[in-house]
């Protein structure tokens, strides 16, 4: 598996379980835009990084729920409860999907046909091609581009030129925000990179202010540009900008504008009359001689001097149009602009273009900038308009592909600083812009304006949100913690076996000193072992929200489906407990949660009956007590009542009618324990298959934890389990029997009495004594265990020793030979062919090397 | 060399972009947070470029645009938020805040490499 995957599927199982905790949320409130901003992000991030594996059926099912979320947040449809089944059903899709990725690396199959009809409802819910319209660029594009006249005439008959020889021409007008530079926008870079550039021209917007109001870092400049390049790369490029800028398609003679002074229309009068001749005879090459000569004739500062010089751009395309040929005559002629019929556009033609012009843009810079540098300056001055210049120019020359020559300019720009004096400069700009390269490509620094370094006036940010830090998680592989506890585990015990190693150095060797030593180390190693186990067994600790997470969901779908309301109320979630009892508490409590809805919580119509209100209430609730960490599922249900289960068990022959009537209703309720009960009078696919509360009762044992349910008949039910904080550390007592070792949990042990042998009474062929009022069956170990019974002789009147013990809610007392102390042991459940035993919980390993077995009372009894 | 900093909240997609930048040969430095980035830029991290997610949390890659333009030294920064293509009134908030561009997600090597280019002149 790819790094790549590895991380992505570990959080695709976060953001699922984001997006459907908030689904839910979002269902009771429907109006909290935290809520969905939550759930879209997170279906907007697993679309995301989906899209990088070859995942297409994930990804667009994904999508599609994006939208829909998308319309749901931009207020466009209200979330219904039909609309959280359908993306619950299209997560729950993308969950199983990210299983088999897992697994396979790639995507089942069927996906394609499983993504499709979710996709095609969830489609079916968004509103109609919601925002597409906006897609669309908001360029204006109407008419033809009116700042074509600002062009010099020379650039517009090179871009006619290039029009003619089939290139669609485009004009844009790109006028950058006045703050744009602070959205770290760069319109000359921008520009710069604009395709198949034929020229570009760059206009103040306004007067410029005086030089103390000027602010730099404003951009007032307007860049007009003629591209040949599509449309589509075009507006690709400025796609960040698209309101600023304005493209208009160029149509060739949209370039034919007139310029110099107007004259007298009869200067040309002779050429007019041989020209519409030549027109109609179509003799082009006859007209444009006649063009050549008119044009060394006459002043070419005059209008007719520039209408000819279009007829002459006219004539040379490829494919003369005689109507703007006629048009142009018709100019001359009258003195006003040429007008072209709408209806005729040039003929297309494929011809290779013309060698691109020269780049006048480059000329017209290095002449501003021989302007500044020849303008009259202070001495102080003259060094820094040097360096500006210098900067420009360098610029320029890199723009234009001539980076090699800025060695030149460098040699003359030191002999300019040196002097002070720019002639050297000025002498090579002006060689320069006399013979200066050809072919550039069009690239242009405004000269007061560049892009200048941020000078760090604005304030640094007040915000508080600066300060914030992240907390920084690591996830770690389960198995790794589970040895670091299991090595924690070996420590504790290996250290158990120095205080018997002090005993043998002092009974043994003799050595007190020694053995003081050996415990004074003992004593470190003991703090350090316990601190550690502590340390680990924090990082095991999990909340209680790992399990209630899922309870949400189940609720909401089985109420639905039960056709009853309820809301889920749940506390305390933050409650921590080991892995491993948060682990199995998931499937008890799911039962308990199940059992609730279907049997606890009536349907509204009989709450309404009983004056409930129809909304029916569960809940969860965890929270620590002691060393238990303690989980209470309540409902406002109907109750149990207590007569009914004893009809029940007696129906079902778990207990006989004497029987029932001899227990309390508190008994009567324990008895939904019992094996097979169930009180449901159908049994639903809700409740678990018929399974009782037995297998809740015995998940919970099992896990050292206790299961209580109390109810009040017409108010509801509460069932509480109790459980230890963490499983890792049994603390048991050592009890001899036999002439063996046994470990008994430390809690189910209630007390530890002697009992003189008098005060045992045979009741019903059961041993008993009374202890406080209350008759405590006794039980023999030896009997129990089937070990060899101490002999004892029953003259003594020895007292015996008894461990009473609570199990299963009723006390017992248990004659053992004697008490031993009581330890902390990392219990070993018993596996392989001695898994199966009933009545041990499993073995600990005591400090001198023996193993205990630790017994099961419960079982055992 | 070229510095440039991407906000994301996934690691999946800051391991992709930063594997395609690195290649073309920017440092890359990595933020999974809004907040864990101002604090980077307000410790004196210079980019040259910011690219930032739009939804990660507390702070979206908005609020962050917004604050890091006033971070000093950075007020002529490009900075691109990554946004998908259903998110175009979202295109117009980052704009509003400083904003130099967007990215669509899910984004190809090909044109992260592009719009880099194009917002972060080699000059």
């Amino acid at each position: 598996m790819t790094p790549l995957l590895a991380r992505f599927l570990p959080e695709a199982r976060d953001l699922i379980q984001v997006a459907a905790t908030g689904l839910l949320n979002l269902e009771k409130n429907p109006s909290d835009e935290t809520i969905i901003n939550d759930v879209f992000r997170s279906v907007h991030t697993l679309k995301g990084s989906s899209g990088l594996f070859e995942v297409a059926a994930l990804t667009q099912l994904v999508h599609a729920a994006e939208d829909l979320l998308g319309a749901v947040r931009a207020g466009q449809i209200a979330l219904i409860s039909d609309m959280v089944d359908m993306l619950l059903d299209a997560l729950d899709q993308v969950s199983l999907w990210i299983d088999s990725l897992e697994r396979t690396e790639r995507l089942p199959d069927d996906a394609e046909a499983t993504s499709r009809p979710l996709v095609t409802r969830l489609r079916g819910c968004c509103p109609q091609s919601a925002s597409k319209a906006k897609a669309t660029t908001a360029t204006a594009e109407d008419g033809a581009a009116d700042w074509l006249g600002l062009l010099p005439e020379s650039d517009r008959l090179a871009a006619f030129a290039h029009a003619v020889s089939g290139h669609p021409l485009l004009a844009l007008h790109y006028c950058p925000d006045e703050s744009c530079f602070f959205s770290g926008e760069d319109p000359l870079n921008l520009v710069r990179q604009c395709p198949e550039m034929l020229t570009g021209f760059i206009v103040p917007r306004a007067q410029w202010e005086p030089l103390d109001s000027f602010e730099p870092y404003q951009c007032r400049l307007d860049f007009l540009i003629l591209s040949s390049a599509p449309r589509a790369e075009i507006e690709h490029l400025f796609r960040y900008v698209t309101e600023q800028v304005r493209i208009a398609a160029v149509a060739p003679e949209h370039l034919i504008l007139l310029e110099g002074n107007s004259t007298d229309c009869t200067v040309c009068a002779d050429f007019v009359a041989a020209a519409r001749t030549d027109l109609d005879a179509k003799d082009f090459n006859a007209l444009r001689r006649a063009v050549d000569t008119e044009l060394e004739r006459i002043d070419s500062t005059l209008r007719a001097a520039s209408a000819l010089r279009w007829l002459n751009a006219v004539l040379g395309s490829p494919l003369p149009n005689p109507l703007w040929i006629g048009a142009m005559v018709e100019a001359i002629a009258s003195g006003k602009p040429p007008c072209f019929d709408r209806a005729t556009t040039e003929p297309k033609l494929n011809t290779p273009p013309p060698s691109p012009a020269m780049s006048p843009l480059f000329h017209r810079i290095l002449g501003e900038q021989r302007r500044v540098l020849s303008l009259p300056a202070e001495p102080d001055q003259i060094r820094t308009r040097i360096a500006s210049v210098v900067a420009s120019i360098t610029n320029l020359l890199v723009s234009a592909g001539l980076a090699d020559l800025t060695e030149t300019l460098t040699r003359a720009s030191s002999h300019a600083f040196e002097y002070g004096s720019p002639t050297r400069l000025l002498d090579l700009l002006e060689e320069w812009e006399r013979c200066g390269p050809t072919s550039i490509p069009a690239g242009k620094q405004p000269p007061s304006i560049a892009p200048a370094s941020p000078g760090g006036s604005v304030a640094s940010p007040e915000d508080a949100a600066s300060e914030r830090t992240t907390v920084r998680m690591l996830k770690v592989d389960q198995a790794k913690i589970d040895l670091l506890m299991n090595l924690i585990g070996e420590l504790v015990v290996s250290k158990n076996s120095l205080p018997f190693l002090a005993k043998r150095a002092e009974q043994v060797h003799g050595s007190r000193e020694m053995a003081r030593e050996i415990k004074d180390q003992y004593a470190v190693i003991d703090r350090l072992a316990q601190e550690m186990q502590g340390a680990i067994m924090q990082v095991r600790m999990l909340p209680v929200s790992e399990v209630f997470e899922r309870f949400p969901r189940l609720v909401r779908d089985l109420s639905r489906k039960l056709g009853k309301t309820i809301s889920l109320e749940i506390e305390g979630e933050e409650t921590a407990a080991d892995k491993s009892i948060i682990e199995s508490l998931a499937d008890p409590l799911i039962h308990i949660v199940r059992n609730a809805l279907d049997h606890g919580i009536e349907y509204p119509d009989e709450r309404r009956a009983s004056g409930k209100s129809s909304h029916a209430a569960i809940r969860l609730k965890a929270f620590q007590e002691a060393d238990q960490v303690v989980i209470e599922v309540g409902d406002d249900g109907r109750g149990i009542d207590p007569a009914a289960i004893k009809a029940a068990a007696i129906a079902k022959e778990v207990i006989t009618q004497d029987q029932a009537d001899l227990l309390s209703d508190q008994d009567a309720i324990n008895l939904i324990f019992h094996p097979g009960f169930s009180t449901a009078e159908q049994i639903s696919d809700l409740s678990g298959r018929g399974v009782g509360m037995d297998v809740v009762h015995n998940t919970i044992e099992r896990l050292n934890g206790t299961v209580q349910v109390s109810s009040i008949l017409g108010e509801g039910t509460v069932v509480r389990l109790s459980l230890p904080l963490s499983m890792a550390v049994t603390r048991v007592m050592m009890v001899e029997t036999g002439s063996q070792l046994f470990g008994i949990p430390m809690d189910m042990i209630v007390e530890t009495v002697r009992v003189p042998v008098t005060a045992i009474r045979t009741i019903k062929r059961t041993e008993t004594f009374v202890l406080r009022d209350t008759l405590i069956p006794l039980v023999r170990m030896t009997r129990l265990l089937n070990l060899p019974g101490r002999h004892r002789d029953e003259a003594t009147n020895e007292d015996e020793a008894v461990l009473v013990c609570r199990v299963n809610g009723s006390p017992v007392g248990l004659v053992i030979d004697s008490f031993r102390e009581g330890m902390d042991v990392i219990l070993k459940p018993l596996d392989g062919l001695l898994a199966n035993i009933p009545g041990y919980s499993g073995t600990a390993l005591l400090g001198d090397g023996r193993v205990l077995l630790v017994l099961n009372l419960k079982e055992l009894l | 060399m070229k510095r440039i900093l991407i906000i994301d909240d996934s690691a999946t997609i800051l391991l992709s972009m930063e594997g395609v930048l690195a290649k073309a040969g920017y440092a890359i430095d990595k933020a999974s947070s809004g907040e864990q980035a101002l604090t980077m830029l307000n410790d004196g991290l210079r980019p040259d470029l910011i690219i930032t997610d739009l939804y990660m949390g507390a702070m979206t890659g908005t609020d962050l645009i917004r604050l890091a333009r006033q971070v000093t030294g950075l007020r002529f920064t490009p900075m691109l938020m990554v946004t998908t293509e259903s998110q175009q009134d979202k295109r117009i908030d980052a704009k509003t805040a400083g904003a130099t561009g967007w990215l669509v997600k899910p984004v190809a090597p090909a044109a992260l490499l592009q719009v880099v280019r194009q917002v972060l002149p080699e000059r």
